[in-house]
């Protein structure tokens, strides 16, 4: 295989699949012109935004699309899918209006079905721009169906469930979820969106996740993402989000690295007194390879933003945190705080971490750290001692590093999967030679 | 119960010898006092029998309950019954107190191919010895040891001890940085745990906690070695005399 194969079969992907609303098909033409003019980001270090990511791998795949099968969600999931009436499925890349059901307190209409929303469609690509890099400009090139929710009238306990699935699969696919979500004035709502990867562990499958939030004036959103990559997988998230004034978006994460997997937040707070957090927990192992690039501009005064990271790496695997705030000159009042942790499980894990504070206001409360630690001795043998065996008192210590973050996830149907996800994870992961 | 004969260790990596040859024999229901100066091997001799791992056992034998556990994991000591109330108990992130005892008896009931007690139960058996201790139950809420005070601290290291009743327990220096009203709930604590099978090791700097939980034999370790044996007042002589007279006694 050669490049040629991975570009000749995102060409007849795109081709393939047209959409049928002629302004968002603009988005996506452009998003194919920027993307064959650019190309996969080089690997030559020459740019710090992909300075640590390898795509040559990546460009030695055939992809297709995915082939639609039957499935079905198991345990918590299910009891997540019971517990809230509005639950909305993407399959494949389909939004899937027959599984999907919702109350009318939102609205939820993808490209083809476009009606109320109608005034959405060209806000599409406005927030997450194909100029701004090559795979949101690969994500439009290759999007099929993208969704758009508007929330209008929400009750924060009638949680918003958005399932990103993809079925069963034989051969390496692409998908490429898009999404553009209106939390619209005074509403308050919950969030969670869950990627289900049913295919198997050895495809080197590409997601291309991008979401554009627009959160209204004095609306508030709780986002809480899981997300399962299958281990030889590309996973590349970009989240786009534009706050107005007296906004409050509050962002939780949890995700198992693929092989090369990228989480790109950025945020722009427009209108004073909004207010943005994002958390996250993730687990590389063996020589995965998992970036996080979390950033938020502060353009009006009277804000805030929290970033706040932790990472469990094991193997040879590496991470690289990159925290950045930006607080204009006029964002007076400004807090801003960053933090990334990491818990080190192998002595050839590495993490990068670049925390980055870039202010021209003079009136701020900002700060920012960092932590690598590696296993505690005192802590595990205090464990021991209590007859806890080593095996199960590391496991327990590495959970308790990310009980704090799983405990923002507050849903138990969550928590209580999520707590499962991490143990199983553990006893696999690869932490010889740490003591 | 215990018995130790001609026990030398050192710290792993290491050459210097720690303790040099240390005999002592506990029976059941005996409590045993271990002073000494800073330095002496006191904590170091509560580590090694509880199986710390930056320690090597170079020579002499510990053995329990007629096992020799010179190298059993500190897990399975535990399982044997061996308890060490902790001088610093580690601050450990993200685990209530809770779960690590319920994970500590259900890991001694495997061990043992015992029946393991249901979430239920367990949480009854836990609740009446957080209120028999007069633990504030906020406490058990947070990550274990995270924002104790020092009095907290040792009183949920005497927690874990009455959940697992074991039947050797060794309290490192459990009454350092504690007040006096913490001394004596910590005390009281530890006395109402004493009966006929069960054994304390008592290692402390100072006769004050003595005066709570009465030994019946004072051991004075100098240098890795014990030195002198006596009861009671043994303690009140080094309380009033320090350890200064001892210590040339010897060296006569």
């Amino acid at each position: 295989m050669s490049t040629k194969d991975f570009f000749e079969s995102i060409d007849n992907i795109v081709q393939e699949n047209l959409i049928s609303n002629k302004d968002i098909n603009e988005v996506k033409k452009d998003g194919w012109e920027r993307f064959k003019d650019l190309g996969l980001p080089p690997n030559d270090h020459t740019r710090e935004l992909w300075k640590y990511s390898n795509f040559s791998n990546l460009q030695n795949i055939k992809y297709s699309n995915a082939e639609y099968s039957n499935f079905d969600l198991e345990g918590n999931l299910n009891n997540l899918v019971d517990n809230t009436p509005n639950n909305i499925f993407i399959v494949n890349g389909f939004f899937d209006s027959n599984k999907s059901n919702f109350t009318e307190d939102i609205i939820v209409e993808s490209s083809s079905t476009l009606d109320k929303l109608d005034y959405l469609k060209s806000s599409l690509g406005t927030i997450a721009k194909n100029e701004e890099n090559e795979l949101i400009a690969l994500n439009s090139s290759i999007m099929l169906d993208p969704v758009f929710i508007s929330i209008k009238n929400q009750k924060k306990e009638n949680s918003i469930n958005i399932f990103i699935i993809t079925t069963h699969q034989k051969k390496e696919f692409s998908s490429s979820p898009r999404l553009f979500i209106e939390a619209s004035k005074n509403t308050c709502s919950n969030i969670n969106e869950i990627y289900v990867d049913l295919s198997s562990d050895e495809l080197q499958n590409l997601t291309i996740p991008v979401l554009e939030y627009l959160i209204d004036i004095s609306s508030e959103v709780n986002h809480r993402r899981v997300q399962l990559s299958s281990e030889n997988s590309y996973f590349f998230n970009f989240d786009r989000i534009l706050q107005k004034e007296n906004s409050k978006l509050s962002s939780v994460s949890f995700s198992t690295s693929g092989q090369l997997s990228r989480y790109d937040i950025h945020s722009d707070l427009i209108g004073i007194n909004s207010e943005c957090s994002f958390h996250g927990l993730y687990i590389t192992d063996k020589d995965q390879h998992q970036e996080n690039e979390i950033s938020t501009t502060h353009t009006v005064g009277k804000c805030s933003s929290d970033q706040m990271f932790k990472g469990i790496l094991a193997g040879k695997s590496r991470a690289v945190f990159s925290g950045k705030v930006l607080v204009k000159k006029d964002a007076q009042k400004t807090k801003a705080f960053q933090k990334d942790l990491n818990f080190l499980l192998s002595k050839d894990a590495e993490v990068d971490t670049k925390p980055s504070l870039e202010i021209y206001a003079d009136d701020v409360e900002c700060s920012h750290g960092a932590t690598a630690g590696n296993m505690d001795k005192n802590m595990l043998f205090y464990l021991q001692s209590r007859g806890i065996d080593k095996d199960e008192a590391t496991s327990m210590l590495i959970r308790g590093f990310a009980q704090e973050i799983i405990d923002e996830f507050e849903d138990e149907n969550i928590t209580n999967a999520l707590e499962e996800i991490l143990k199983e994870k553990i006893n696999i992961l690869d932490i010889q030679g740490i003591m | 119960m215990l018995k130790i004969n001609n026990l030398k260790a050192k710290v792993i990596d290491n050459d210097e010898m720690i303790l040099n040859g240390i005999d002592l024999s506990v029976n059941e229901g005996e409590i045993h006092a271990i002073m000494g100066p800073n330095g002496s091997g006191k904590s170091t001799l509560a580590n090694v029998l509880a199986g710390r791992p930056d320690y090597e056992i170079t020579d002499g034998e510990i053995h329990f309950k007629s096992l020799l556990i010179n190298d059993l994991p500190p897990d399975e000591r535990s399982h044997l019954g061996m308890f060490l109330a902790f001088q610093y108990p580690s601050e450990i992130p993200g685990v209530r107190s809770f779960q690590m005892l319920k994970s500590s008896l259900d890991a001694k009931k495997e061990y043992y191919k015992e029946k393991k007690l249901s979430v239920r139960e367990f949480s009854k058996l836990y609740d009446q010895k957080v209120k028999d201790l007069g633990i504030d139950i906020d406490l058990t809420k947070r990550s274990l040891n995270f924002g104790f005070s020092g009095g907290e601290k040792k009183k949920n290291e005497i927690l874990q001890l009455s959940v697992l009743e074991p039947s050797l327990a060794i309290l490192d220096e459990t009454d350092s940085g504690l007040d006096v009203d913490a001394l004596r709930e910590v005390s009281d604590g530890v006395n109402a745990l004493k009966s006929s099978n069960r054994s304390f090791i008592i290692v402390t700097h100072y006769q004050r906690i003595l005066n709570y939980i009465e030994p019946d034999f004072v051991h004075v370790l100098v240098d890795g070695s014990i030195v002198k044996s006596g009861n009671k007042d043994l303690a009140l002589d080094i309380e009033n005399n320090g350890y200064e007279k001892i210590i040339s006694e010897v060296k006569k």
